[in-house]
């Protein structure tokens, strides 16, 4: 039976999924206070789907592993509830149809680069996306879950977090580099 | 429905079954896999068919003659049969691993009061022109974890930090100056090490480094205990320091008689501590008290224990703590073994003296950080180096060439008796009639440097002279009168030397300052000189440049003009070009290239200045 979460006022999580061609699917969820600190960090095992999931999953593969599997997994795991789940990788987003967390795609800002060498964001082959502004950034939610975007809304004022929104993905990638030290060498 | 049998005949007829069957009425209907099948079959009145054993008579012939009966079965054809084969998708859960961190503290500074300054200045957190690092945070310096952390949970925990100046930023910690980016990497460096060695350039800001490293990890509840141990001139210049860049930070100076001394160990409520090395010395017997114990020992000027044998070596070497930092602009002042020592006191056994030059550079790499002006501060006004080679005047040659046969002739009668003492004292000789003429008080240096301070004084700039000789400051002093000299050395006593620093910087008829290497080259801030004369050469290029950069450092307005004066043909040039050789082994070691050609100067460099030669070697070659 899941320990119940614990509550900690304004804290937020930030969940990617990197693949490598190599060692497969590398999923890290981080959460941190309003000031951008560290609460909890949880990383799956390198995930390698099987030849009947490629077959059978074909294109929507990304969205069944990233979302469905590890994304879901990791929010499962976290012992702190979080406000707001921000990912950077649109495959995680399919954790919304069978988790009640919202979760929102940060688009990535003009100037950013595609993750780390030897490692990829994994693509999505959902179209049913509804895309909006908070802030400075560009956000996407499942358009399936039309309440999203006013929770967003409405925790993103209260909250006030005093963090840039993407640097956190940094740090989570070095982070699975870290505890994956074969991904790097990939 | 098909015919399955005929078991009639006719015997009236001589045709054959077939033929009947052919003239009968037949009804086909189905067609399948090249097999006729029928549904009924009706021959004529008057035919049958004859029976297949009709040479074969029986008793059962008389049957024969009645009509044939027909029998149609119904047979069930079945589907082909299909199989189904079972894909089972895994549906295990996912392994993952997690860490939870403790909820940090926010950093907040606490409230404080207004504390002034021992000399009354009020504290500059507040003055204008400061730095608030609150705001958006625009810089990325990101933790590192030490190659010696081994836990992932451990190393997770730094990299999982914000860059430094989002919490920097989110603590709302104020700055007299913004930092530059490359001093955020240095407390981003310090931060996390248990064992560290900032050894940058002079001038590039160490001090304020370590205090805000220090700072953050008080704040942070990671230390309680801090001891800090510096030259005893440079005391002041971090009580001032501290209250510039931590001005919350309670620090206390050891100091005073001993009952003093021993309250300011025994105070547990003062996070910082001060102390410098000579009192150490004194305070031995306290700090052996095995309580006591420092969350953090940083020595400034670490260079102080490059002698491993040294009593200051030892004692420090000796104090209980966690965490070891040492601050030093010249890790290397003469071989790779002063490095070595100082890790002596990092890490007990870490280095050895016969390792490698590549090793120990390999090994030291993540302890240590070291970044030089023109790497870091591209922007940053030039250091111009001036070589000017001075003919010596008539009478200094003279008493040179003197002064120097004779010197040599003596050494080479000495024989077996010759040490290196004998031509340290032969060498100190020369260069003092390098500077002076001991008959006529002639100085070809002198001339030349009169020359240069008419120019700089007439432009209302200041200049620094630097001699490893009080006595030749002291004529310099006399010879310079009209440019307004101040005094900086040995015999000028620690109180009074604050305000000879302040007076130069202040006093606009104050345009020369004369200063010893060993009182003047290290921790005073005199970036307002545009010019540095090396009036005579160290023996040491780490402490020329020491000196060098009192001026040429951080908030200098101008470029640095650099003159080293030396005798042409003299034992000074011969000197210079073993510096130069002793400066590149330097930059080989930190550029991690090649082993160098030569490390330091050996002994037979040294005898090999006069063309003599080490006597034992000498002897052991003959044997």
């Amino acid at each position: 039976m899941a320990e119940p979460k614990r509550e900690s006022a304004g804290c937020v999580g930030f969940v990617t999924v990197r693949r490598s061609a190599e060692h497969g699917y590398f999923g890290g969820y981080l959460i941190v206070n309003f000031h951008g600190r560290p609460l909890e960090f949880h990383c799956t095992l390198p995930v390698k789907p099987s030849r009947a999931q490629e077959i059978l999953f074909g294109r929507t593969l990304d969205d069944f592993i990233c979302g469905e599997q590890i994304t879901k997994a990791l929010v499962s795991k976290a012992k702190l509830n979080t406000n707001l789940i921000f990912t950077d990788c649109m495959a995680a987003i399919s954790s919304r149809l069978v988790s009640d967390h919202p979760i929102a795609m940060l688009q990535p800002r003009a100037d950013s680069s595609q993750a780390e060498p030897g490692l990829a964001i994994p693509i999505s082959a959902a179209d049913n996306l509804a895309h909006f502004r908070l802030g400075d950034y560009d956000l996407s939610v499942s358009s399936r879950f039309a309440g999203d975007e006013a929770i967003f809304k409405q925790r993103w004022h209260e909250l006030k977090l005093d963090v840039d929104l993407h640097e956190p993905f940094e740090r989570i990638a070095e982070a699975l580099l870290e505890a994956h030290p074969a991904a790097r060498a990939a | 429905m098909f015919v399955e049998s005929f078991s009639t005949r006719s015997p009236k007829s001589p045709q054959s079954n077939a033929d009947r069957i052919a003239a009968a009425s037949i009804t086909p209907t189905h067609n399948w896999a090249g097999i006729e099948f029928v549904d009924s079959l009706t021959l004529a009145p008057d035919d049958s068919l004859v029976s297949v054993d009709e040479n074969f008579g029986s008793a059962c012939q008389a049957s024969l003659a009645n009509a044939p009966s027909i029998h149609l079965h119904t047979l069930q054809l079945d589907a082909p049969e299909v199989s189904v084969i079972p894909i089972r998708l895994p549906t295990s859960a996912l392994k993952t691993i997690g860490f939870t961190f403790p909820e940090s503290p926010n950093f907040l500074v606490p409230e404080q009061k207004e504390a002034a300054l021992p000399d009354g200045t009020p504290p500059a957190n507040n003055a204008s022109g400061t730095t608030s690092a609150g705001g958006k945070a625009s810089g990325r310096t990101r933790f590192r974890p030490p190659k010696d952390l081994v836990k992932l949970e451990d190393r997770l925990y730094f990299l999982l930090q914000p860059p430094l100046e989002t919490l920097l930023s989110s603590a709302k910690l104020d700055f007299p100056f913004k930092p530059f980016p490359y001093q955020y990497e240095g407390i981003a460096f310090l931060f996390p090490r248990e064992m560290a060695i900032l050894a940058d350039e002079m001038g590039l800001g160490k001090t304020m480094q370590a205090i805000t490293a220090v700072r953050m990890l008080l704040l942070a509840r990671q230390l309680r205990n801090v001891l800090l141990v510096c030259p005893k001139p440079l005391v002041t210049n971090w009580v001032r320091e501290f209250h510039l860049w931590a001005p919350e930070i309670p620090i206390t100076v050891v100091e005073g008689d001993q009952a003093k001394r021993q309250y300011n160990w025994q105070q547990t409520s003062i996070p910082v501590r001060i102390a410098n090395y000579e009192l150490m010395m004194r305070d031995r017997e306290l700090l052996e008290n095995p309580d006591s114990h420092f969350d953090l020992v940083i020595l400034d000027e670490a260079q102080r224990i490059k002698n491993r044998n040294s009593t200051t070596a030892q004692i420090v070497r000796a104090l209980p703590r966690t965490r070891s930092w040492a601050l030093t602009g010249t890790p290397i002042e003469n071989s790779v073994e002063d490095l070595v020592n100082i890790f002596e006191f990092l890490s007990p056994g870490y280095l050895r003296d016969d390792m490698h030059l590549k090793s120990i550079g390999k090994a030291t790499r993540d302890y240590i950080l070291r970044r030089t002006k023109d790497k870091v501060l591209t922007e940053m006004p030039p250091k111009m180096f001036r070589d000017e080679q001075l003919d010596l005047t008539p009478s200094q040659i003279d008493s040179y060439r003197t002064a120097e046969d004779e010197g040599i002739v003596h050494l080479s009668e000495m024989g077996d008796t010759l040490t290196i003492q004998h031509v340290f004292e032969l060498v100190l000789r020369l260069k003092q009639i390098c500077n002076f003429d001991p008959k006529t008080g002639a100085s070809c240096k002198l001339e030349r440097l009169e020359a240069d301070l008419e120019e700089i004084a007439t432009s209302g700039q200041k200049a620094i002279v630097f001699s490893q000789w009080v006595e030749t400051l002291e004529k310099l002093g006399v010879a310079l009168d009209r440019f307004g000299p101040l005094q900086y050395h040995g015999r000028i006593p620690s109180a009074k030397r604050d305000g000879v620093i302040a007076q130069f910087k202040q006093d606009p008829s104050k345009h020369v300052i004369l200063m010893s290497y060993g009182a003047g080259s290290v921790g005073l801030n005199l970036q307002f000189c545009q010019y540095v004369f090396l009036f005579d050469r160290w023996w040491n290029p780490a402490v020329e440049d020491q000196a060098v950069n009192r001026a040429h450092r951080i908030g200098v307005s101008g470029p640095v003009t650099v003159t080293r004066m030396m005798a042409a043909g003299t034992i000074e040039q011969r000197i210079h070009d073993v510096l130069e050789q002793k400066r590149e082994l330097f930059n080989q070691l930190f550029a991690e290239t090649a082993a160098p050609r030569t490390i330091g100067l050996s002994q037979d460099e040294i005898f090999g200045l006069f063309n003599l030669k080490h006597p034992i070697q000498h002897k052991k070659q003959a044997a």
